[in-house]
Order: C-alpha cells, then structure tokens, then sequence
C-alpha cells in the first residue's frame, strides 16, 4: 500500500474539499477522517503477530486481508465510531471516507498482471489498476504533499 | 447508547473483521486465477506449466545473463529461478513476478515489478508511515480527547472536563 504519510495528505485533500460542501465537515471532524485513514494500514498489525502463526496454532486458514479492503473500512470504522461519546454517525462517515480513501488510492498501485487485491471483498473481483506507482516511490510521497498543499493553500 | 452496549458491540465488529479473515484465507486461492505462493510453496511440481504471479526477495542476481533467484514465502518458503529478469533491483529487495512456472523451480517471466529497489526503500516505506502515524495521532489528539467517565472520545473544550 502507499506509505501512511501519503494516505493522509491524500486523505486530508480530499476530506477537506468534501468540507468546502459539507458544513458539518469542521476541522475537528476533518481530524476524525485523517484517522480512518489508517484503518486499511491495520493489516500491518501482521508484523507484530503473524497471520501464518495464528492460523497454525488455531489450525484454521487466517489472513488479515480482509481489513484492507472497503469491507473491512466499514466494519472498522463502525467499531471505532462507537468509541465516541457523542456524534457517532458523523463520526463513522468521516472515518469510512478516510478509509475508502485509502483502499481507493492503494488499488492504484502497480501489479504484475494488471490487477489489484481483492479490494472490494466479499466480491471476488480484482478490479483493474492503472498501475501508477509502487509504494516505496518517494515521488508518491512528493504528489501526496504537493495535492496537500495546493488544497491547503485555496481552503 | 449504553457505554457496555457501544464497546460490547464494538469488540462484536473487530471480531467480525478477524473472523472474515478465515473465510477470506480459506476462499482466496479458489478465487485467483493464477497459481498463488502458498500453493507454488507447498507444492511446486503440481503447478509446472502454469501462470503464476509471485512476490519473492531477491537473494542474486545476473545482470549479463538476465537471471535472478528469488526467496518465495508460504508456509515454509522456495527458491525460484527466473529468467527473463530485466530490472534494477539489488539484493535483498523484493519483487513480483508474473510468468510461467518451468521444471527444477525455473520460472519464464512475463512482467516483473520493483517493490522494493533494495532493503532501504523497505526501511523508508516504514520510517514514512510511522511519521504518518505520528501526524494521524497529533491531529486527531488536538481536536479530540478520551474522557474516561464516559469511557469515549470527546472533543477538546467540552465543558464537564
């Protein structure tokens, strides 16, 4: 997947045009979206305890896949929105936008066949990817901060 | 909502999510069309002749004659020959292969894509998402807080402290 700082530049972009529309959509929500960036990225959570080790000791198949996709974003997001106290509906919409952001940007990466991850889980579809960079692209990173800052700069 | 109510269910869903994680591992390979690394892995010689895409660290390489060897993980892990092997990439990166698989562990490539040039761009793909991670939690934290009474997040200048 892109790195996570490009997620959130990328994310905080487009959260804040959707805000320019959305009168709810304050920086304190805006703030709430950059975090939902990061749910996709949870499938990292495979370096601390390894999927293969679990599946072997629970002598099931186990893969963290699942949390990458945009199903995974909405079951996410819903688990988190009810860690607020209040506004939870405005928080899981601004979370699953800064989710889906994320998968959306990550199904545009490069792959040998031309086709994404099964992003779109419980379809069992790889959609087609443009192929437009590979993660460890520091260029990607230089796009990312480049959207961010023209979008900074006409907010 | 109930505050045992909101966090019950919310563990109810992150569970959810781990357990589609079973479904997900236990469908996957039906629903690929090429041959997968578990499968190549575990049982190479069943998949001669077949299109595979695979993700493998490069343990050497031969610019002349075009070859390199790659390190391929499943359960346990394979080392596979492939030919055809045009790009730059070092030792110790990674890299996805789509090809045929050929006898003895040989694979004809078709398309090759660079994941990572050589280990540094795996540490600078770290290094740049934990900054994220750093920028994701300073952000949220200066408008957001965790207001223990009511066991959630609050924004920040809520009177009741």
């Amino acid at each position: 997947m892109a790195d996570l700082l490009t997620h959130v530049l990328v994310g905080y972009a487009l959260l804040t045009v959707l805000s320019w529309r959305l009168d709810w959509l304050t920086r304190q929500w805006i703030a709430v979206g950059i975090a939902g960036v990061a749910i996709p990225d949870l499938v990292k959570v495979d370096l601390l305890v390894d999927a293969d080790r679990v599946g072997a000791v629970l002598d099931i198949p186990f893969s963290y896949d699942p949390i990458g996709t945009l199903f995974g974003v909405l079951v996410i997001a819903g688990a988190i929105a009810l860690l607020f106290a209040e506004g939870r509906r405005r928080a899981y919409a601004a979370l699953v936008a800064g989710g889906s952001s994320a998968v959306l940007l990550d199904g545009l990466r490069l792959y040998a066949d031309g086709h994404a991850g099964f992003w779109l889980y419980p379809l069992w579809w790889r959609p087609p990817t443009p192929g437009w960079y590979v993660s460890s692209d520091p260029r990607v990173l230089v796009v990312g901060a480049v959207i961010a800052g023209v979008v900074f700069a006409l907010d | 909502m109930k505050t045992t109510w909101r966090l019950g269910i919310a563990v109810l869903l992150l569970l959810f999510v781990l357990a589609s994680g079973v479904h997900y591992d236990a469908r996957e390979e039906h629903h690929r069309a090429q041959s997968t690394a578990e499968e190549v892995v575990a049982d190479y010689d069943r998949y001669v002749g077949e299109k595979a895409l695979l993700f493998g660290t490069v343990e050497a390489i031969d610019h002349e004659q075009g070859t390199a060897t790659i390190q391929v993980e499943g359960s346990s892990s394979i080392q596979i020959r492939v030919s055809g092997f045009d790009s730059d990439v070092s030792k110790g990166g990674t890299v996805q292969v789509y090809g045929t698989l050929r006898p003895d562990q040989e694979m004809d490539a078709e398309k090759i894509v660079v994941v990572n040039q050589d280990p540094g761009a795996r540490y600078y793909k770290y290094a740049v998402s934990a900054l994220g991670a750093l920028v994701i939690l300073a952000v949220f934290f200066r408008d957001w807080r965790i207001n223990w009474s009511k066991l959630g997040f609050v924004p920040r200048g809520d009177d009741d402290g």
